[in-house]
């Protein structure tokens, strides 16, 4: 029996560069019911979050020009972003180091790209938010 | 006697030693001595017989018997000291015998002869021994000492004459030595310039016409083909022309009968045949030649001639010397012919070697270059010049992989020199140009035989692998990045299919749901194959990280198998970890690396067990230097064939019973590489029937 969506449970943005995965994520996350905004860069990324003020940030590491951490450092520099939640999606591995990092950046979940289904994602992503309530 | 008498015969014995002197001093030979001596002998000695002895080496060879039973001719020589000549030539001193009824000594001829008396005096010149002359009669006679003096004198005269005929034979002979050691070395001189046919050739034919005061030489070798024996340049005194219309069949004229017949021949009178050919040679004014057949190893060459304006201009006695003089042209003939074809031969394998693309050098034993082609010229900067003599190890120096020089004495070629056994090498090895640079090699190197079958050198091939080095690393790098981008069409698909079976996209009948599980099952392959791809890549590529730290391994265990816990469950299967009784000591390793082959071992192990249990023990070898992580299961077992092979890459088991769900072969590979790289093992033991256990240990971390 197919689950009906509750509708609109907030604004995801996904930051990823890789469309296929991008747009997969887009689906998973529309069927659920939450409204995405996809983003290719950090650069376009940090426009759309000032512009969309979306309730979580889905990001990848491995960015074109600007990665993942330097996004970071800006996202939560600005007022408006820095306790917006952020999941890190990576295909690099769980190392501490990059572990500790992201630490740094009060990042809510740390995801292996490969590892990991969109579905984990989407479950994660709904305790994130409703623990902020 | 009386006064007159005894001057008359004094007079006569006068006259008879004039005679002896005359015959001695004029007699040519020894044969024309003995016979008119032993006459006046005779006579002036009034004696009834006589014979003469001469010494040839230890033996009396006897030469004359007169008024003897030539019987006595047959006897055997007699050696010295045996009989009464043999006693006289070996003590030099004469002896006379008045009774020879007596004399038990005495020959059978002689005795049988009826001889009576005889004298035995010995021949002697210059103090040397020449032989001894007996002289007999048949009556009973009493020899005066004045008999033994005057045949002494006799004999004395005879033995200077033999002496000097003797002495004129051997100056004769001692010319004709000197005159072939003359020839002899005169070609032997010319045969330091051995390897240049035409100068030598010339020059023998040169030496040879002017020892026999001839003025045209000329070689003609036998063409196989036709069967012709053919002038070959240079010739000697003749035009080219001449030399080369100087065409024999094998069976006409002097030049075919010296090459048939195997000996040297000489016409003072030339025959028809010999004429038409001089004729057809345009080679006029020959009134006199001589041929022979150049021999080597019983195969005839050809044959060479000596041609000579004057009439009679060869002697019979001259066919020794010639003969002689021309088996060594025939031996120098043979040789520049056998050079001239290995020189043939060596072009013709230089031109091969030249056009491999592959670099060919060959050292001698004392590992000098004798040989380097083209290719090593272009691929080391050398000039074949610069490098021919020198030690091969100053000039090429061989590097190992990491680039460092391999010392002489450790280079596979030195090996193969001793050895002699083949040494084949495809990676490890960089040669060193010129400019210092190296380029990595694949080479062959092998032991050079002498006909004896004894190691003269070594020759090495070798060929530059950069190209193919980048030809790898472009593959490597290829599948490398092909792998890794198709990481997120599988990530997309993966996430797209869960959302049709979690129903989120509608309602899915029960075939659809069926089918698109298949496809997500094969999707799920694909991942795994895709993953085990990279960690292949990145292990081969050495780019896969190892970032080795102290690890609690039971944690490691405890956290991994909690995630495995729901498929064993599906499975009916036991998975458990029998946690160590005391605490044991950390491991050095990487704690995603440790896991990685943790999880692929407990994966194996509950995708090959039906019923039973999976079970993960840790244990500290006795040294307590390391900690082994075992994975035991009560699956199906493997055989002992498999076992070997069980960690190669690619290796699948082929077994009915086992459902192959997944398997790359490559899982195991991986986790050996992984293994090792953190300084461990990776081993199994198992039992067909019964069930597996996969270990591997990594170092404890020291304290």
């Amino acid at each position: 029996m197919p689950a009906v969506p509750p509708q609109n449970r907030g604004k995801i943005l996904i930051v990823e560069d890789d469309q296929v995965l991008a747009r997969m994520y887009q689906k998973k996350f529309e069927l659920d019911g939450y409204q995405v905004e996809i983003a290719f860069s950090g650069t376009e990324g940090l426009d759309k979050a000032k512009s969309g003020q979306p309730n979580l940030v889905i990001l990848d590491i491995m960015l074109p020009q600007m990665d993942g951490f330097e996004f970071l450092r800006h996202f939560r520099a600005n007022p408006n972003t820095k306790d917006t939640p952020v999941v890190i999606l990576t295909n690099l591995g769980t190392s501490k180091a990059l572990l500790d990092e992201a630490q740094k950046f009060k990042v809510g979940a740390y995801f292996v790209k490969y590892q990991i289904s969109a579905k984990e994602i989407a479950r994660k992503v709904e305790e994130i938010l409703q623990t902020l309530g | 006697m009386t006064s007159t008498a005894k001057t008359r015969y004094n007079q006569k014995v006068l006259q008879s030693l004039y005679q002896i002197s005359e015959i001695s001093s004029q007699a040519k030979d020894l044969d024309s001595l003995w016979q008119p001596l032993f006459q006046q002998i005779l006579q002036i000695m009034q004696v009834d017989a006589g014979t003469l002895l001469i010494l040839e080496g230890n033996v009396l060879q006897r030469k004359v018997a007169i008024g003897l039973d030539p019987q006595i001719m047959q006897e055997p020589p007699i050696p010295l000291g045996k009989g009464i000549s043999g006693k006289v030539a070996q003590s030099r001193k004469p002896q006379i015998i008045s009774d020879l009824t007596r004399e038990k000594t005495a020959s059978a001829v002689l005795q049988q002869a009826d001889l009576h008396s005889l004298i035995t005096v010995p021949l002697q010149a210059r103090g040397q021994l020449l032989g001894v002359l007996s002289i007999f009669t048949r009556q009973q006679r009493q020899f005066q000492r004045s008999d033994l003096e005057l045949l002494s004198t006799i004999s004395n005269q005879a033995a200077l004459s033999i002496l000097a005929i003797k002495s004129s034979d051997l100056l004769l002979e001692n010319q004709r030595k000197l005159e072939q050691l003359d020839a002899l070395n005169q070609i032997s001189k010319s045969i330091s310039s051995l390897f240049n046919f035409e100068e030598t050739l010339y020059t023998t034919l040169g030496v040879m016409a002017k020892i026999f005061h001839s003025e045209k030489g000329l070689l003609t070798l036998l063409d196989f083909k036709t069967h012709l024996l053919k002038g070959v340049l240079p010739a000697f005194g003749l035009a080219d022309n001449q030399a080369l219309d100087f065409r024999v069949r094998t069976e006409e004229a002097i030049s075919g009968q010296a090459f048939y017949r195997g000996i040297p021949i000489l016409q003072n009178q030339i025959d028809s045949q010999t004429k038409e050919v001089l004729k057809r040679a345009h080679i006029f004014d020959v009134k006199s030649m001589i041929a022979a057949p150049l021999r080597v190893k019983s195969q005839t060459l050809g044959v060479l001639h000596l041609f000579s304006q004057s009439e009679n201009n060869f002697q019979k006695v001259d066919l020794g010397l010639f003969s002689i003089l021309t088996s060594q042209a025939a031996v120098v003939v043979n040789s520049s012919m056998m050079f001239s074809q290995i020189a043939e031969e060596k072009n013709k394998a230089e031109i091969l070697l030249s056009s491999i693309g592959e670099g060919v050098y060959a050292v001698d034993k004392d590992l000098k270059l004798i040989f380097v082609n083209s290719a090593v010229e272009k691929l080391t900067g050398w000039l074949s010049e610069e490098v021919a003599g020198q030690r091969y190890s100053e000039v090429l120096p061989l590097l190992d992989k990491d680039k460092k020089p391999i010392a002489p004495e450790e280079r596979p070629l030195k090996q193969v020199l001793n050895s002699g056994k083949t040494i084949s090498r495809s990676q490890g090895y960089f040669l060193e140009r010129r400019d210092k640079t190296s380029f990595p090699i694949a080479f062959t190197t092998a032991a050079i035989y002498n006909a004896q079958g004894k190691i003269t050198g070594a020759i090495v091939a070798f060929r530059d692998k950069t190209a193919e080095l980048e030809v790898e690393e472009m593959k490597k790098e290829l599948i490398s990045i092909a792998t890794h981008e198709l990481r997120a069409p599988i990530t997309g698909m993966k996430g797209y299919l869960e959302m049709i079976l979690e129903g989120q996209t509608g309602q899915v009948p029960a075939e659809t749901q069926e089918v698109v599980s298949e496809v997500w099952q094969i999707n799920e392959n694909l991942a795994i194959l895709v993953d085990d791809l990279l960690n292949v890549s990145r292990l081969e590529q050495g780019r896969m990280q190892f970032n080795l730290q102290p690890i609690d391994a039971a944690e490691q265990i405890e956290a991994t198998l909690k995630t495995f816990q729901a498929q064993a469950k599906k499975k009916n299967l036991k998975l458990e970890f029998q946690k160590p009784t005391k605490p044991l000591p950390q491991i050095l390793a990487d704690p995603e690396r440790y896991n990685q082959v943790l999880i692929n071992l407990v994966s194996n192990a509950l995708k090959y067990t039906i019923q039973g249990k999976v079970v993960v023990v840790l244990a500290l070898d006795r040294a307590g230097r390391y900690l082994e992580t075992q994975i035991s299961d009560s699956g199906v077992g493997i055989s002992g064939q498999d076992q070997k092979h069980l960690f190669e890459k690619f290796y699948r088991i082929k077994n009915a019973k086992t459902r192959q769900v997944s398997g790359t072969g490559l899982g195991l590979w991986i986790c050996k590489q992984i293994a090792q790289r953190m300084s461990g093992k990776i081993r199994v033991r198992s039992q067909e029937g019964v069930g597996s256990t996969f270990s591997f240990n990594l170092p404890v971390v020291p304290r």
